[in-house]
């Protein structure tokens, strides 16, 4: 079977993430239900998300003259905090390009970390996943997720969730462009063939879903909603390629869970996820099985106001 | 009934300092070694919001706990408390099969009310006069049950400073150690651990200036009785003279925050840190305005607030 992370891909890029990135803790969730679920809580990388573990992974190992230029990704949210960490780290430049309807709370971080921001149609934004390239930018280019050594930075997640948890039977993920779940997937199916891998998306957004379920990839309806950093208005061909072999299941998450679910990690676990980080969790509450179960809290950057606006509502 | 505590509570400085690295061995397999963050500011964050109940207490409950003679503990064990305390009596009683029974502040956080209850604690609620009142008459050789005192008791703060044993060890260029006050068991806990290993750690205590009991206290040099005014409701103990004394001797120096920024900490911490932390855990937080000279800690030492009232600290102070 293919794979795009082998087992030594994703050992050296732990060893290579060691002192980059935190190994962040899996904490029980105290909740009602049969399900033992545990979070692995990437809200607190320094970034607040995952993805410093891909955009280090890729960026420690180019040569530093492909680097004079600076770096740049297309990103609407953590990966553009991603690089730009990653580039403050190694002293060079960066530039994001984003969408026009990107999160403020999200662009503020990357702008916080030294980045250019350059805002472009959600037209153009989608083509340079495909193009890799952007007229008047000539940096060395980080695709977002569709990369392998993204994706094994990524997989350090599941070799961590391994060692903490060696029993584990079923993982929960969000899936937007597919990087984080394939990665992780990659090296779980390699390790603990058993372990059962659900992608989240959420409702208003979920072409995985109805393309597993068909076998083919389809398109969904899409809305966007404040779970902005999962759910994607299309798949991208190559990733489908990979969730369909990796993936046993995508399940698409009503936001209404997601709202509850981001209210339960507050007052549970201490932390703020974003909506993609609460999908998972929101996902793994219905979990019917009494055991053991793991969920990637992916990410934390949330707008402060409608953050307040999650918490200050009556639970429904 | 048993009227002492887990250990003599008079018992000197030096024989908690000797016995904090047992007790943390002792009591590793219950509690997390919670992670030490970096955090926007400069200063490293060492997340006890991030333990069993939501905050540092169940290190010193399962020490005190662990130590007693498992004859004297079957009517249970006891404490009282603004609220984490009896939190981790009852997580550290449902976890080595004892009952719990605790004594509250009315105005306890209903959060920490219900916790415990769903704990399968025992919850007897008396108004703040009261409960000090109370405190003073060691009411609780009255109850049935080992009484763990929650700040004076020798090995409870023996357990805290099982924190700063991994503070060092996760960063030993560590220099400045910041930490909420309130009873006073947390700061002695850590002053006692780095006193004979790391003299050269500056513990550096916070309380808000809505309850600056301790500051107040040094400077009439003696008890003092204050009303909290303060959503750091942790941190609202009452004067105790054994404390008095161990503190004087053992925090280098003080801090006293504005509230205003204890609320706004408690936001920034959210937005900036991703994390929920209660009124207390922010203080340490909300004392380093500035980007620290030293290679600064900070012990953010527990994380249950009302979610609703985080809501409103994150309307009320938009940056």
């Amino acid at each position: 079977m293919y794979t795009p992370v082998t087992r030594a891909e994703a050992e050296a890029a732990r060893r290579r993430l060691d002192g980059v990135a935190l190994r962040t803790p899996l904490v029980p969730l105290d909740v009602a239900g049969p399900a033992r679920i545990h979070l692995k809580l990437e809200v607190l990388q320094p970034i607040g998300s995952f993805k410093i573990r891909g955009a280090a992974n890729k960026m420690l190992q180019v040569p530093r003259d492909q680097l004079a230029n600076g770096v740049w990704t297309a990103s609407a949210g953590n990966m553009a905090q991603g690089v730009a960490w990653c580039a403050r780290r190694l002293g060079v430049p960066s530039t994001i390009v984003v969408p026009v309807t990107a999160s403020e709370a999200k662009l503020a971080g990357a702008r916080r970390l030294g980045a250019a921001i350059e805002k472009v149609t959600l037209d153009e934004f989608f083509e340079t996943f495909a193009t890799r390239r952007r007229l008047g930018i000539d940096g060395f280019f980080v695709h977002a997720f569709s990369d392998p050594d993204v994706m094994a930075g990524n997989a350090t997640i599941g070799l961590e969730i391994l060692e903490d948890l060696p029993d584990l039977r079923a993982l929960y993920v969000p899936y937007g462009g597919g990087g984080l779940s394939c990665g992780i997937a990659a090296v779980v199916r390699a390790l603990a063939p058993d372990v059962r891998i659900i992608a989240c998306e959420p409702e208003t957004a979920a072409p995985l879903a109805a393309s597993l379920r068909t076998g083919s990839m389809q398109e969904a309806a899409f809305t966007p909603s404040f779970v902005d950093g999962a759910g994607a208005p299309r798949l991208y061909p190559e990733m489908f390629e990979l969730a369909r072999v990796l993936i046993d299941d995508a399940v698409a998450v009503p936001l209404a869970d997601v709202a509850r679910a981001i209210r339960v990690l507050a007052e549970r676990a201490h932390v703020v996820a974003e909506g993609a980080g609460a999908l998972a969790v929101a996902a793994a509450m219905l979990h019917n099985a009494a055991e053991p179960v793991a969920c990637v809290v992916s990410g934390g950057n949330i707008d402060r106001s409608l953050l307040a606006d999650l918490l200050a509502a009556p639970p429904s | 009934m048993n009227t002492e505590s887990s250990a003599p509570v008079d018992e000197s400085d030096a024989a908690i300092a000797e016995r904090i690295l047992d007790v943390s061995r002792r009591i590793a397999p219950y509690v997390r070694r919670t992670p030490l963050i970096d955090s926007p500011g400069g200063a490293r964050l060492k997340l006890e919001s991030l333990q069993p109940t939501g905050s540092f207490k169940v290190r010193g409950f399962f020490a005190a706990a662990l130590a007693l003679d498992r004859t004297r503990v079957r009517e249970g064990i006891t404490t009282v408390s603004a609220g984490n305390a009896a939190l981790a009596c009852a997580y550290v009683a449902r976890a080595l099969g004892l009952a719990c029974r605790v004594v509250m502040h009315e105005s306890a956080p209903n959060l920490k009310v219900e916790g415990v209850r769903s704990l399968g604690g025992e919850i007897r609620l008396m108004p703040r006069e009261q409960l000090n009142a109370w405190i003073g008459e060691r009411g609780w050789e009255g109850e049935p049950g080992t009484f763990i005192h929650p700040f004076a008791d020798p090995m409870v703060i023996a357990g805290h400073g099982s924190i700063a044993l991994e503070v060092v060890d996760q960063w030993p260029e560590v220099r400045r150690i910041v930490v909420p006050v309130g009873g006073g068991g947390l700061v002695s806990g850590i002053a006692l651990a780095l006193g004979t290993t790391r003299p050269d750690i500056t513990v550096v205590g916070v309380q808000s200036d809505g309850y600056a009991l301790w500051s107040r206290a040094f400077a009439e040099g003696g008890r003092v009785s204050l009303q909290p005014h303060t959503i750091a409701d942790g941190t609202t103990a009452p004067f105790d003279t054994r404390m008095f004394e161990r503190l004087r001797r053992h925090v280098a120096e003080w801090i006293v925050v504005p509230e205003s920024e204890v609320r706004a900490s408690v936001a920034r911490l959210a937005s900036e840190c991703r994390l929920v932390v209660e009124g207390a855990g922010a203080l340490s937080y909300a004392a380093l305005r500035e980007r620290p000279a030293q290679p600064t800690a900070a012990v953010v030492s527990g994380g249950n607030i009302d979610v609703e009232r985080l809501a409103t600290l994150l309307t009320e102070t938009r940056e």
